[in-house]
């Protein structure tokens, strides 16, 4: 295809081309020393930095974070890792209402010493129990305090962010992407609800007709996280002081422990609160900051694992009288306004 | 003064020029720093000092101090050790004819204008002692580089220094500044053209960017300064930044008008030094930020566009310019 173009402005094309026939010498030079002055008199951008700090984007990749609740210890990041540097142990337990034995968390630990920050660990998991979080400050003196356990990636956890708001004037095109993720986001839940509704009233109904095996317990009576059976699926005995609760593990900074409640603890593999959180509420116990009140034995049914242990860390939170994180609540949005209407 | 014999007087001359020139060299060296910084858009030195890095000079001065003194096993020992000194001394020496108030220099030499000629010029001799000591091919290439250059742009200087010697038909540098006492040689067209040439030959005199091919760090290493480490290269610095300093003091008093300025007769007759002083404290910091300034503005310049300069335009402007200041005292 042929482009047309006028006399005139091949004319102006060709004399903008053509070298100007006199400039004055060392004009370049002056324009140059004009950008340093005014680089020199405008204000330094240096942010001083352990006094200021400067706001981290929403997704800054500083640490990696571990959503215990959801790891179902397929070892995939482990395997994908390209340094090697998730460390990973774990057990087969029987879970009440459950057929088959499920594996249990008994260490989840990352060697920061090693990792390159590549990020394919929290690509691959499929649960979404690993998220980066923007942390930083981690530095330690010796090459063994690069190695941080469970309970120290689990805080990190609750540093994450959510996703920032779009802009205004942002392209209506990634508008109709971020509505159109968020429509089918709540369908989904919707769907599986009501796929799950139905799994429960089948197993209920099998569960009257038939005799519940001996070895299954009724939630109300698990006391621990601890294997409740066949004992023989446990790999080795030596997995045994990794047991310990997650608050007994050291280099978690002076966490409180759980306050007293009447129920036997039905989450004891909820997260602790961290020192920070804990002190961020102080209301009564039984305040729920206008949010649906949480039982977390009855969870809504069929919720993927992600919500399943945010909703339980709600359900801590409003045990407890404290406000919960605003990223919390804002992460568990979608649900929460299915559950409230 | 006066009571003491002559060659008492010098040395206490001597070393009150040394003494006085410390505090300059420092304030210099940070406000190096800070402007560099901000021309960058960073801050600079901020804690050594405890105010926004007020006593970094210092720390800097320790810091070198600290450094281990290196010699390479194949460098001429007695030589490399000398030449920092060599190009340190006359940097400092050159301070000793500037007058900043009448009556108040080192030594008021009739010859003062062919004496900072001459001293100026020893630096060179020490760049070149650095690069044929240090068994380096680096080094030697910068001292070659060094001696083309200093070569090259000592004409212009010397041109710029004659038209200004056949304007006030003085080469003392006192007799000099009262000839300025009503217009500044740098307001008359020759003078104009002599301050120029006089600038820019100066940046190349000290290795100074945008002239800084001997000693291009990222090139041949530093040049003559490859092999230096601890307080011999903090030499090499420290004369680098003093012939600055006296260069741009030779500028103030050759072509800025030196200790003139508005405001002297406002105060009485015994505290007009003080404002004399002043303006010329002033306008040495104006020519001295202006040394910065392009410092940091300008990429270097290659060799042979570096040689062409000063061969093709500043020597037969300095020329012309030398005929035309000529003719003009011959005809009026």
């Amino acid at each position: 295809m042929k482009t047309e173009h006028s006399d005139a402005t091949i004319r102006e094309v060709e004399r903008r081309q053509r070298p100007r026939r006199f400039r004055l010498p060392a004009v370049g030079l002056l324009q140059a020393m004009k950008v340093t002055l005014r680089a020199m008199l405008s204000r330094a951008v240096t942010v001083h930095y352990p006094e200021e700090r400067i706001e981290l984007a929403p997704r800054f990749r500083g640490v990696i974070a571990l959503l215990e609740e959801n790891c179902t210890v397929c070892m995939l990041c482990s395997k994908e890792c390209p340094c090697w540097c998730i460390y990973i142990e774990g057990h087969k337990e029987q879970k009440p209402g459950r057929r088959k034995p499920v594996n249990a968390l008994d260490r989840f630990a990352i060697d920061f010493g090693l990792c390159m920050y590549c990020g394919i660990c929290v690509e691959v998991c499929p649960f979404d129990a690993l998220h980066w979080a923007p942390a930083f400050e981690y530095t330690a003196y010796t090459y063994e305090g690069l190695i941080h356990e469970m309970p120290v990636l689990a805080q990190w956890e609750h540093h994450v962010k959510p996703p920032p708001e779009l802009v205004d004037d942002a392209d209506e095109s990634a508008k109709q992407t971020t509505a159109e993720a968020h429509r089918k986001r709540t369908e989904g839940i919707h769907a599986v609800i009501r796929e799950a509704d139905k799994k429960e009233a089948y197993l209920s109904a099998q569960a009257s007709s038939t005799v519940m095996p001996a070895a299954v317990a009724p939630i109300a009576q698990t006391p621990s996280p601890g294997p409740v059976a066949p004992t023989a699926l446990r790999e080795s005995s030596d997995t045994l002081p990794e047991e310990a609760p997650p608050e007994t593990a050291g280099n978690l900074p002076a966490s409180p422990p759980p306050a007293p409640v009447d129920a036997p603890s039905p989450q004891a593999t909820a997260p602790q609160p961290t020192a920070t959180e804990a002190v961020t509420g102080s209301g009564s116990p039984g305040e729920t900051y206008g949010l649906p009140r949480i039982d977390p034995q009855q969870l809504p049914a069929g919720i993927g694992p992600v919500e399943r242990g945010r909703l339980k860390k709600l359900a801590v939170f409003q045990e407890r009288g404290q406000k919960p994180p605003d990223d919390l609540v804002q992460n568990l949005r979608p649900i929460l306004d299915l559950m409230g209407g | 003064m006066t009571s003491l014999p002559p060659a008492l007087q010098s040395v206490a001359a001597a070393v009150l020029i040394f003494l006085a020139v410390q505090p300059l060299l420092a304030v210099f060296l940070y406000a190096f720093l800070k402007i560099h910084s901000h021309i960058m858009s960073r801050v600079g030195p901020m804690y050594a000092g405890r105010f926004h890095g007020v006593g970094q000079p210092i720390a800097e001065f320790l810091k070198f101090a600290q450094k281990e003194d290196i010699i390479p096993a194949r460098a001429d020992a007695p030589v490399f050790r000398l030449a920092p000194l060599v190009v340190l001394v006359p940097s400092i020496m050159l301070f000793a004819v500037i007058p900043v108030w009448p009556g108040v220099v080192g030594a008021d030499l009739d010859l003062g204008l062919f004496y900072l000629l001459a001293i100026s010029a020893i630096g060179a001799i020490g760049v070149v002692m650095a690069a044929a000591s240090s068994a380096n091919k680096f080094s030697l290439v910068g001292g070659v580089r060094a001696v083309g250059q200093i070569i090259a742009y000592e004409l212009p200087i010397v041109f710029s220094a004659a038209v200004i010697a056949m304007l006030a038909g003085s080469l003392n540098l006192t007799r000099i500044v009262e000839a300025q006492e009503g217009l500044w040689f740098m307001f008359t067209p020759f003078g104009l053209v002599a301050m120029l040439l006089f600038l820019t030959a100066s940046f190349a005199e000290v290795l100074w960017p945008p002239f800084d091919m001997p000693i291009a760090e990222s090139e041949i290493i530093a040049g003559v300064m490859t092999e230096y480490s601890g307080m011999r290269f903090l030499f090499f610095f420290i004369g680098e930044f003093a012939h600055i300093l006296a260069l741009a003091a030779a500028m103030v008093v050759m072509f800025m008008g030196g200790w003139h300025g508005p405001g002297a007769d406002l105060v009485p007759t015994n505290l007009q030094w003080v404002v004399g002083i002043g303006w010329f404290l002033v306008k040495m910091s104006v020519l001295c930020f202006l040394f910065i300034w392009v410092r940091f503005t300008m990429p270097r310049m290659r060799e042979d566009q570096l040689q062409r300069f000063a061969w093709k335009l500043l020597i037969p402007v300095g020329l012309a310019n030398i005929l035309a200041v000529g003719l003009y005292r011959v005809l009026t």
